[in-house]
């Protein structure tokens, strides 16, 4: 290399070198100024004010809705307005039903009037008081067609009782008549799915077209930037009951604003979460981060139950023998306890263990037994023929599940594939039927006669039925308009022996509910239906 | 000039139209639709009928395709299923960010990988050229989101000079937005570098080995000078094809960097509509993509002769 050359390479690499450093120095002088001045801007927000006591959440996907119940709704969507809006009652921790916007309410003899009798003082976020007119006219909105209100059939006879008509005697008090009296009517009003939320009429523009809930939860929602962020702020006039807080019932108060901002990769979330840019997220049992004392885990029971589902109507497994041995070939405690690297444990019904339903009945299952399962194979005349067993990666626990329950019942004789799909094909199988196991999770039911109700029915019907015994059926459908808890209880016992002796899937258990927060944060709570909840929730 | 413009976008129509039929197709070849994705385990046959009616999935697929083709001639998109918005709109509020971080990165992988590649070039057979080839052959071999995710940990957990999140466009903080831009643009642009480098050692190579080149240097011109203004004009043609085909790859395939720096970018939105069966989305980013794809390669080819006087139109 000849002088020049040198003198020319030497002054390109001086160049570079010191635009590179300049660019570095500039970002970290801006950058150190303040580390929660980075924080905050991380997560793109424009007020300065609400900053340090900001509560920052890492939702995976963005709310496609603002609408409580929208049909396009998500688990971002119910996290978010779980806040926000608020309905005539509410679910304590244990899933049973407790006042909210309703002081209390009366149950006509017959069983098909409910009385409600508003609490006085309450407030819209836009100032206005509660009455009566305000519930009507909610109830009104979301049962039009044109609101898109997932529930509708729940209120409209199509998929439960028929709300015949509501009226309102005066301002404090409403009425909702039935057409048959119906045990469930409080809870499907309080579904964090499409909970029957009490609305201000100005959540909709003169077209009737959805803008904004104008609610009377603790939080207010006040900016949505789509793709990136919500942003709930507190609502100074919000009165909270007096009742001790449980679930989302009680006591209420927003100590802080709420930010959910989205972030896809989970990788992504957990490195903001260790650079104290968010200060909780929800995380796969496998997938968490090693102790520290930045961050803690909160982690409880759900109502979601991970299945393996059978299908009855294919050859392979028509017999319920086969479906025996498949059961008996399992070491199924094992595979939970291997699945939610113990975080949790083994439930073979369909109530989940939070539930106060849930009895000692429930909790009998399947032990593995590897000479009945021969026993059973050859009864079948089993010839080594392979079973595929279909599932996804979308929620890595259905897999890793999957992966477990194949390799058993290899080894126990029952020739067994994977077949991992898209969810999209998942979901479309499941709803269709086709497939012969299936690794699966159910989304939290409210009530254990929903959960039922989905499984059980006729097949050529109903394809994503799982569950085709009309004895069932007929005890399912004897208990709608029971409200006694023993009589439910033991109803539900016998539908869980009954169940286990079909064997149309294996129960496993409740997907655990994790949430790894920043130790920064005080007050939140797991709850069995899944949705985070900020109110009660403080932030140092 | 005005002629090979005219044929070259006549050319493009029927790619676009093979693509538009193709993403349709398959589109509808895929198992699961939005209704039933919306509904999950829900069971409800009337709600699953009334959302497919209103999707217009219950129509035949040949009379989608038509009904699609005939609201697309008139600058119609369509709506998105699951967002409820037009789909022009999800474009033009997502594109931005796409190109903000596409040409970010391309300028930047173009600054050092042509001085790089020249340098290279003329270094053969000294210790520069070695080091330069493997470290290209390094940066190729890393995927754009391992190396977001490290920058990330490095810059945003480790040292918290920059977010890990979240973004902010030019429009709304003007240059604070570099802080948003600058680690997904490194961690797209590694990769780019590397190609291009390469790209450009060897056209320069061949540019050196040239009688000109000799000729200039027994003129007494200084390295720079026969560097810059005889070797860099000649080599830098095959180069600039493959800025160009940078430039498109990475317009349609940002979504990974995207979704790792949670940019609300069109790839993002393409990959989240493509798992959500948000069909009218999907179709729309991708017929984006391919017109984009030709734009570039036309505006290329019409650089050439800039670039290289030998080339006529």
């Amino acid at each position: 290399m000849t002088d020049r050359g040198m003198r020319f390479c030497r002054c390109l690499l001086q160049t570079a070198v010191l635009l590179a450093s300049c660019a570095i120095t500039s970002f970290a002088s801006a950058s150190s100024s303040s580390t929660d001045a980075v924080s905050s801007e991380a997560a793109g927000q424009a007020s300065t004010q609400a900053a340090t006591h900001e509560i920052r959440v890492a939702e995976g996907e963005d709310t496609p809705t603002s609408m409580p119940g929208n049909v396009a709704r998500n688990t971002a969507t119910d996290n978010i307005l779980g806040n926000v809006v608020e309905s005539l009652v509410a679910l304590r921790a244990d899933l049973s039903v407790a006042p909210m916007l309703a002081d209390s309410w009366d149950i006509s003899p017959d069983g098909k009037t409910y009385t409600f009798h508003l609490r006085h003082g309450v407030l819209f976020h836009n100032g206005a008081p509660v009455t009566s007119a305000e519930v009507k006219w909610s109830f009104g909105f979301l049962m039009k067609r044109s609101s898109g209100f997932e529930c509708r059939s729940v209120f409209d006879g199509g998929r439960g009782v028929k709300v015949v008509a509501v009226t309102t005697p005066d301002p404090d008090t409403v009425v909702f008549e039935l057409d048959r009296p119906y045990a469930l009517f409080l809870k499907q009003m309080v579904d964090p799915r499409c909970p029957l939320a009490v609305l201000h009429p100005s959540s909709v523009d003169s077209d009737g077209k959805w803008l904004r809930p104008v609610a009377t939860g603790p939080y207010v929602f006040a900016d949505w930037k789509r793709g990136q962020y919500v942003l709930l702020k507190r609502f100074p006039q919000y009165r909270p009951r007096t009742e001790p807080s449980s679930g989302g019932a009680g006591a209420k108060l927003a100590y802080a604003d709420v930010r959910f901002v989205v972030i896809p990769d989970e990788a992504a979330q957990k490195s903001a979460l260790a650079a104290g840019q968010i200060d909780a997220m929800t995380i796969d049992e496998n997938n968490l981060l090693p102790p520290d004392p930045r961050w803690h885990l909160v982690e409880g029971p759900s109502a979601d139950p991970a299945v393996l589902l059978m299908q009855t109507r294919d050859p392979s497994l028509s017999d319920v023998r086969m479906r025996r041995a498949i059961a008996l070939a399992l070491d199924l405690p094992g595979i939970v306890n291997a699945v939610t690297d113990g975080h949790g444990h083994y439930n073979p019904s369909l109530i989940p263990d939070a539930n106060k339903l849930y009895s000692t009945t429930d909790a009998t299952g399947y032990t593995k037994n590897l000479p009945e399962v021969k026993r059973l194979l050859t009864q079948v005349g089993y010839h080594g023929q392979t079973l595929k067993l279909e599932t996804s990666r979308r929620f890595e626990h259905m897999y890793t599940l999957a992966v477990y329950v194949q390799s058993l019942l290899t080894k126990a004789g029952i020739r067994t594939e994977l077949d991992v799909v898209e969810w999209s094909k998942q979901v479309s199988d499941f709803r269709s039927g086709r497939f012969q196991l299936m690794s699966f999770a159910y989304s939290a039911r409210i009530d254990p006669a929903l959960m039922f109700g989905d499984v059980l029915g006729d097949k050529s019907k109903t394809p994503m039925a799982q569950w085709e015994n009309p004895a069932a059926l007929a005890l399912l459908h004897s208990l709608q308009g029971v409200s006694d808890e023993m009589a439910r209880r033991q109803a539900f016992d016998r539908l869980h022996q009954m169940m286990i002796a079909d064997v149309p899937m294996l129960g496993m258990y409740n997907t655990p509910d994790l949430i790894l927060i920043s130790s920064r944060l005080h007050g939140l709570t797991s709850w069995p239906m899944r949705r985070m909840r900020f109110y009660n929730v403080s932030k140092d | 000039m005005l002629s090979y413009m005219i044929k070259r976008i006549a050319m493009a129509v029927p790619t676009v139209l093979i693509v538009t039929l193709l993403v349709f197709g398959m589109m509808r070849a895929i198992p699961g639709d939005p209704a039933s994705l919306m509904l999950g385990d829900v069971n409800d046959p009337a709600l699953l009928a009334q959302l497919r009616h209103q999707f217009g999935l219950d129509r035949s697929v040949p009379e989608q395709f038509v009904l699609w083709v005939t609201h697309l001639a008139h600058g119609d998109l369509g709506m998105s299923i699951v967002r409820h918005q037009p789909v022009a709109e999800l474009i033009r509020t997502t594109f931005p960010v796409t190109a903000e971080i596409v040409l970010s990165a391309t300028l930047l992988a173009s600054l050092i990988a042509i001085p790089a590649g020249l340098f290279a070039a003329w270094s053969q057979n000294r210790r520069a050229d070695p080091a330069i080839v493997l470290t290209s052959i390094l940066l190729v071999s890393l995927p754009s989101f391992w190396v977001g995710i490290l920058l990330m940990w490095l810059f945003g957990v480790k040292l918290q000079w920059l977010p890990t999140f979240g973004f902010e466009s030019f429009s709304e903080v003007g240059w604070g937005t570099v802080r948003y831009l600058v680690l997904p643009v490194i961690a797209v642009a590694l990769g780019e570098i590397a190609v291009l480098t390469r790209m450009m050692r060897a056209s320069s190579l061949e540019v050196l080995r040239l009688e000109y080149i000799s000729h200039a240097r027994a003129k007494g011109l200084s390295e720079p000078r026969v560097l810059l203004r005889h070797a860099l004009p000649n080599a830098f043609g095959p180069a600039l094809t493959v800025v160009g085909l940078i430039l498109g790859h990475l317009l349609a395939g940002g979504a990974v960097i995207e979704t790792v720096f949670t940019l609300p970018g069109m790839g993002r939105l393409l990959v989240e509509s493509i798992y959500a069966r948000d069909y009218p989305v999907v179709q729309a980013c991708l017929l984006v993509i391919a017109l984009l794809y030709v734009l570039v390669n036309l505006v290329v080819d019409l650089l050439y002769p800039v670039f290289d006087p030998r080339m006529k139109l």
